[in-house]
């Protein structure tokens, strides 16, 4: 599903078609604790393209944002929990910059639901599950309200 | 609008010209050259002046037209194969607004203060020459002048009058620093007309930024879209930026990493101010100066002034006011006490 005006005209969602969510989580905690949710078999939704990053400070405020731009229909990060970072302070800074983006997506016309940041820990498999589940639902109802 | 404060605003302006040349003159003797304002191709359009003699100065100005912010020549004076001679030391006339970039990129530690002199010049509000573009055919202005809270033009040999409060900058109609926060000399003496504040000028800095913020989103989003669609990517916005010092390295330009293809798509565009805006968050300092240059009028200070706003929201911080600070996305307290996380429940 495209954003830009020169695109050409998006298809419209099929009932069923999982939306277009990209993930990144943290190579230390977020990555392992979706493999747990993997290897543990909780169901989890479709759609859902995970990018693997060394730490939450390496997110550029930019990666969600070129998403976005390039037709993402969700972008969830996830890291440590805030004192746990595996490099001490990286999900601190990320923490204050993703927040200015949160911000800022919604004044550029892209829903405030569309963007969201959570800290999930390499033993919170089940977290995991239920963020993405309840994200993967919202985007879902986003899409839908506008067809 | 009262009528005295801009009878003595021309006055005022007449004052602050002689006065400017003299501090200009003795500071030539601490500095290589001294950049300031001269006459540009017709009245509306001053152009910057590198005065390196007592002669040169005869040649400055200073009127209501003078809008340039000359601290973008800053970062240029440590860059190798910048625009000066690395040893020169440098002169700047500046204006409340433009001091503001001044301490931003002193902040940054992308100037060092030994190597420049700087001449504050307390302003009363500057006029906008795309607003005067509505209303006149500009290229054939013959003269302008400020009288009576109102500009008077002479346009093809006959006179036409609008009042000051729609010409005059939006950026002038809430400026908060009239008079520069940083100099070695002050011209002007401290508190200008305007800091003593004719309230008719007051305006809310952040008005338009909460208006657009009111609209629906997908109002917002096809306002952009249609905004962007104009843009040529000319990069002038990113070029008379006093804080887009990258040159080359500018990620918008850059093939690895490659960011962003030189389609001038909408898409592309959009990218483009977007990330603009996300590297000036907290840093830009309102000057205007992308705005002025941009060949299609796209709103860009709304983008920058929405960031300022949100880190002002999140962190209580303003650039270009304390050289001292750190910038607030470069540092981070354990507890944030304007962040709301989401609780996933």
């Amino acid at each position: 599903m495209s954003r830009g005006n020169l695109e050409p005209e998006k298809e419209p969602v099929k009932n069923g078609t999982p939306p277009k969510i990209i993930a990144f989580l943290c190579n230390w905690c977020s990555y392992v604790g979706a493999d747990m949710a993997g290897t543990t078999r909780l169901k989890q939704p479709e759609g859902v393209e995970v990018i693997l990053v060394p730490c939450t400070g390496r997110m550029d405020p930019l990666f969600p944002m070129k998403s976005l731009v390039e037709g993402a229909e969700g972008v969830l990060v996830s890291g440590c929990h805030p004192g746990e970072c595996h490099h001490q302070d990286g999900n601190l800074y990320a923490r204050r910059r993703l927040e200015v983006l949160k911000g800022f997506l919604p004044f550029m016309g892209f829903e405030e639901e569309r963007f969201s940041y959570t800290w999930i820990s390499a033993s919170e498999g089940k977290k995991w599950q239920q963020v993405v589940t309840k994200f993967t639902e919202r985007i879902k109802s986003l899409n839908g309200k506008k067809d | 609008m009262a009528g005295k404060p801009i009878e003595m605003r021309n006055k005022k302006t007449k004052e602050q010209l002689e006065n400017l040349k003299t501090q200009v003159e003795e500071t030539l003797s601490q500095v290589d050259f001294v950049i300031g304002y001269a006459k540009g191709y017709d009245v509306l359009h001053p152009t910057p002046l590198f005065v390196r003699s007592t002669k040169d100065a005869q040649a400055l100005i200073w009127d209501d037209f003078c809008i340039n912010n000359l601290a973008t020549y800053l970062p240029s004076q440590k860059r190798p194969g910048g625009l000066f001679h690395p040893h020169e030391k440098i002169g700047l006339v500046v204006k409340g607004c433009d001091s503001r970039a001044v301490i931003q990129l002193l902040q940054e530690g992308i100037i060092d203060r030994e190597n420049f002199k700087i001449i504050g010049i307390s302003c009363q509000g500057k006029v906008d020459v795309k607003k005067l573009k509505n209303r006149v055919p500009i290229e054939r202005v013959e003269s302008a002048e400020i009288k009576e809270g109102s500009i008077e033009l002479t346009v093809d040999s006959r006179g036409q009058k609008y009042p000051l409060e729609e010409v005059l900058y939006s950026k002038c109609l809430s400026c908060e620093y009239p008079t520069p926060l940083i100099y070695d000399r002050l011209v002007g003496g401290e508190g200008s007309l305007r800091s003593k504040g004719p309230k008719e000028f007051a305006q809310d800095p952040y008005h338009d930024v909460e208006e657009f913020e009111k609209k629906g989103v997908n109002e917002r989003l096809d306002f952009w879209e249609q905004e962007f669609s104009r843009c040529l990517r000319c990069y002038a916005c990113r070029d008379i930026c006093p804080f887009c010092y990258c040159q080359f390295e500018c990620i918008a330009q850059t093939r690895i990493p490659h960011w962003l293809s030189q389609k001038t798509a909408s898409k592309e565009n959009k990218f483009f101010h977007m990330f603009r805006a996300m590297h000036l968050a907290g840093r830009c300092t309102e000057c205007g100066e992308c705005e002025r240059a941009c060949p299609v009028d796209l709103p860009l200070l709304l983008l920058h002034k929405k960031m300022n706003k949100k880190v002002s929201e999140l962190f209580g911080y303003r650039s270009g006011i304390n050289p001292k600070l750190r910038p607030p996305l470069t540092i981070f307290q354990p507890e944030e006490k304007n962040i709301e996380e989401e609780r996933w429940e």
